[in-house]
């Protein structure tokens, strides 16, 4: 309890609070022209992206496993409701279920050979995933349409209501996150990321630990990817691409890669895009993602550690001036 | 037998790390392993601990067998080790990193945290529990990783080398500290060694490696004086130069 | 099918291999050797492929100076890509920079060159026909050229790390980084210098690559699983095990084109995940590192 409470009354936390209330606000000031719509519709994407990058921060910021093709289990979960829905006729529910059940699988397969082996082979074992499905998406005509992808129909929901379940959705990553952190589960991820080795020593079953990660971070990510799909409406082979399984990445890297504040601070990335898909337009989206690439390597060689290393940075600057202040007090 | 080594063996291609090495330590002791460079010290001590499959013989803690188990489950038989470099886990606290140790015996994070404050009350680092464990000096990633491995409640303890690197007024503390592991905690302890101060004014016996081989063992004093080992630090010509 | 159109399709696929050897063994040398994690592999190829392609067919210049400048280009972009964004030594960091650099240059070659397949070479290869029965096996002699030319290749790659100075020094540092700057050699340049040989290695597979397939400028994934799938199965490392590696890979590929096609890249996908999952230390587990065995 005591955790809760402080959690919820430091500062960061009540400047997020404010933030997230004023935009719930925001469909309020909705007219009939719908000039709201597309801050609403932003908005959607922006929660939705900070909760597959919490998802995300899970496997990699805690647990150290970098997956580089989560866009696997968020493809997953995407045509999962776009097959469910369109071609088997089921229910949504048992179509995210579907999802769950695929990712799951894909996850444990990632487990596996994450038990054993790390670094560079995981990564290429994660695209690895991403790219089959990418390629089995693109070509199994009958199930997946192909490169035409599946459109669904759905009764008419206002955006309004995906950006407040966006906004549910994005806080209770948040909130996994920040238990999973505080528990058993957590501190041995971390201790899996800082040292495999002496967490062995000190009794953790590190393959086991590893495993429980990915698995949970593939169904969180597959979840969002159904609710994603649904509010879309539509799905292609892209959906498994490394432009989106880096899109996930900066999200959860740039604000400070294993911290909960991270993905939050990631969620302007988006916005970011999206200002850019607007000035070049969809046409040039080869264009954008070369940005995309861009600023992952800009950030990876400038600051590793992500922006909220900033505030960081700071103390360290103004510690390393408080002692060369005694320092010259001294020499007086 | 509480901790027992048989004619274990291991080789890496044509190398012969450890060669038929046996050796036992009873309860409650403090025992020494020591040798010149590149003996087999560290390929004994990653056996015990499940790192490295021994080719054959066997390690046994209170009858059980060792030799193919994962390290993890070594750990809970009740072995525990610090390593050579004290690494630890530079980003977590001390208050976590021994909290993980805890987590061995417990899934509860309140008992963790409890027995946690305990131990790094034990050593006297209360202080210093919520600092990270990469802004710590030498000395106190040292007792870090010591108590991180005390937290798992162990019977025997393996000590890898824990005194390199420590001035002579840090080594006399965290001697007394070792001590006190031993008679307060009732912690069996396996000690790799090449500060000599620490083996002679600790250990009850010492066991000596050279090349893969035991090649001698007794108490402290008798080792210092035996001309196997003598012969193995120094070299044949010293020996010869004696006599 | 008969059995003779079988067999010339394998060897077809076999004398394929001479240049997913080449592929391979660039790949295990950066990875294997110089512990140099490098994502934008198969991107780097990819544009290769595509100067190449510009350098002969679109601007008609003489395809030996294209070919020639392409090689020279291409090791100082390996020593400028060395020495500019893989400094650091962490892993991770470095697969996010060559993530990024890899998203870069293939969507740089989409937008250039767009996503119409181009073949570089229009004329058939003159081929031996050899009469069974009343079929005909036939094998294409720039096929067996190129595979020729791949053995010759790694091998003069081999003689160069065993025998001079600078394959010596290459080995050296790879071994004992400290130990190497403490006798003389400056370490971090000498890393340059051989992560740009082996990007002179990738070059050449690029022009290998675009006298034989279609070039499609979203392939660059795809070689970049290849090259890190055959050096598993050789041995992360091992060159002499990349050519045979690159062979049985080439008439694997040729076979699975001969019954699956549509699903040729997906399986290679699959195949890559068991390797991964049942034989992480390769197929023909060879315990040298690259250092050790030449």
């Amino acid at each position: 309890m005591n955790l809760i409470k402080r959690g919820i009354k430091s500062k960061p936390t009540i400047i997020i609070t404010a933030i997230l209330m004023l935009v719930a606000l925001m469909p309020l000031f909705d007219d009939a022209k719908g000039s709201m719509q597309l801050p609403i519709h932003l908005a959607c994407m922006v929660f939705c992206y900070i909760a597959l990058a919490q998802s995300w921060n899970i496997l990699a910021g805690l647990c150290g496993q970098f997956s580089v093709g989560h866009a696997a289990f968020y493809g997953l979960g995407s045509y999962a409701v776009g097959i469910g829905l369109h071609r088997m006729k089921i229910n949504l529910f048992l179509a995210i279920l579907m999802g769950v059940v695929f990712s799951i699988i894909v996850a444990a397969i990632l487990g596996v050979i994450g038990w054993k082996l790390s670094g560079f082979y995981y990564t290429m074992a994660s695209i690895a995933l991403a790219e089959c499905l990418a390629v089995i998406a693109s070509t199994w005509y009958e199930l997946t349409s192909a490169q035409q992808g599946i459109a669904i129909y759905r009764p008419s929901i206002p955006k309004a209501v995906f950006m407040y379940m966006a906004m549910a959705i994005m806080i209770a990553t948040i909130i996994i996150f920040y238990f999973i952190r505080k528990s058993k589960l957590g501190t041995t991820f971390v201790a899996v990321r800082e040292n495999e080795n002496l967490a062995q020593s000190l009794g953790a079953n590190t393959g086991r630990y590893k495993m429980f990660a990915v698995l949970i971070s593939g169904t969180m990510t597959s979840l969002i990817g159904s609710f994603m799909m649904y509010y879309v409406q539509a799905v292609d082979p892209m959906v498994f691409s490394s432009a989106i399984s880096s899109k996930i990445l900066i999200v959860a890297i740039i604000g400070g890669i294993g911290t909960i504040w991270g993905p939050i601070v990631g969620g302007l990335y988006v916005l970011l895009e999206e200002v850019m898909r607007g000035v070049f337009g969809s046409s040039f989206a080869s264009l954008s993602v070369m940005i995309v690439g861009g600023i992952l390597t800009f950030i990876m060689m400038v600051r590793p550690e992500g922006i909220s290393a900033i505030p960081k940075v700071y103390k360290e600057w103004r510690e390393q001036k408080q002692s060369n202040k005694l320092l010259k007090c001294e020499e007086k | 037998m509480f901790f027992e080594v048989s004619e274990v063996t291991k080789s890496y291609g044509g190398l012969v790390a450890n060669d038929k090495v046996s050796l036992k330590i009873d309860k409650g002791e403090i025992v020494g392993l020591i040798g010149p460079n590149g003996a087999g010290k560290s390929t004994l001590f990653q056996m015990v601990q499940g790192f490295v499959v021994a080719d054959s013989g066997s390690i046994k803690l209170k009858g059980t067998e060792l030799v193919n188990k994962p390290t993890y489950k070594i750990c809970r038989e009740g072995i525990a080790c610090t390593f050579q470099h004290a690494l630890l886990f530079p980003k977590l606290t001390l208050g976590e990193s021994v909290r993980m140790g805890a987590y061995c015996r417990t899934s509860s994070r309140k008992k963790a945290t409890e027995h946690a404050r305990r131990m790094i009350e034990f050593v006297g680092l209360t202080d210093k529990e919520d600092k990270q464990i990469n802004k710590l000096n030498i000395y106190d990633r040292k007792c870090a990783e010591l108590v991180a491995a005390l937290a798992t409640e162990p019977e025997l303890l393996l000590l890898d080398e824990l005194f390199a690197g420590l001035n002579s007024s840090e080594v006399s503390d965290m001697i007394a500290l070792v001590k006190r592991i031993n008679t307060e905690l009732k912690v069996t302890l396996f000690i790799i060694e090449h500060v000599l101060k620490v083996i002679m004014s600790i250990s009850r016996r010492v066991y000596v490696l050279d090349y893969g081989k035991l090649i001698a063992s007794g108490t402290p004093q008798e080792i210092s004086v035996s001309p196997l080992v003598i012969k193995a630090y120094l070299g044949e010509e010293y020996n010869e130069l004696e006599s | 099918m008969s059995i003779t159109s079988l067999i010339t399709i394998l060897i077809g696929g076999i004398c394929a291999g001479g240049i997913y050897g080449i592929i391979s063994c660039a790949f295990s040398f950066q990875y294997g050797a110089l512990n140099i994690v490098n994502f934008a592999y198969g991107a780097f190829a990819t544009i290769g492929m595509f100067l190449v392609y510009m350098g002969i067919r679109d601007l008609g210049l003489n395809p030996a100076l294209v070919i020639i400048t392409l090689i020279v280009l291409y090791f100082f972009v390996g020593f400028f890509v060395r020495k500019v964004f893989l400094r650091s030594s962490d892993g991770n960091v470095q697969v996010l920079i060559t993530m990024g650099i890899s998203l870069f240059l293939q969507n740089f070659a989409l937008f250039v060159w767009g996503a119409t397949p181009r073949v570089m070479i229009n004329v058939v290869s003159p081929t031996w026909k050899i009469p069974v029965g009343d079929r005909v096996i036939m094998i294409s002699q720039w096929n067996v050229g190129l595979l020729a030319l791949s053995a010759v290749i790694l091998i003069g790659f081999s003689v160069f790390l065993k025998k001079t100075w600078l394959g010596m020094a290459i080995r050296a540092v790879v071994q004992q980084k400290e130990a190497a700057n403490l006798v003389g050699i400056n370490s971090e340049r000498t890393i340059n210098v051989a992560f740009g040989i082996s990007y002179v290695l990738l070059s050449i597979a690029s022009v290998m690559l675009a006298v034989l397939f279609t070039l499609e400028t979203t392939t660059g994934d795809y070689y970049r699983i290849l090259a890190f799938l055959i050096s598993l199965i050789a041995g992360m490392g091992n060159i002499k095990g990349a050519f045979f590696a690159g062979i049985l890979f080439g008439s694997v590929s040729s076979a699975i084109n001969l019954f699956l096609p549509r699903y040729h890249n997906a399986i290679i996908y699959v195949l890559f995940i068991i390797v991964l999952m049942f034989f992480p230390n390769g197929l023909f587990t060879s315990k040298k590192s690259l250092a050790r065995s030449v």
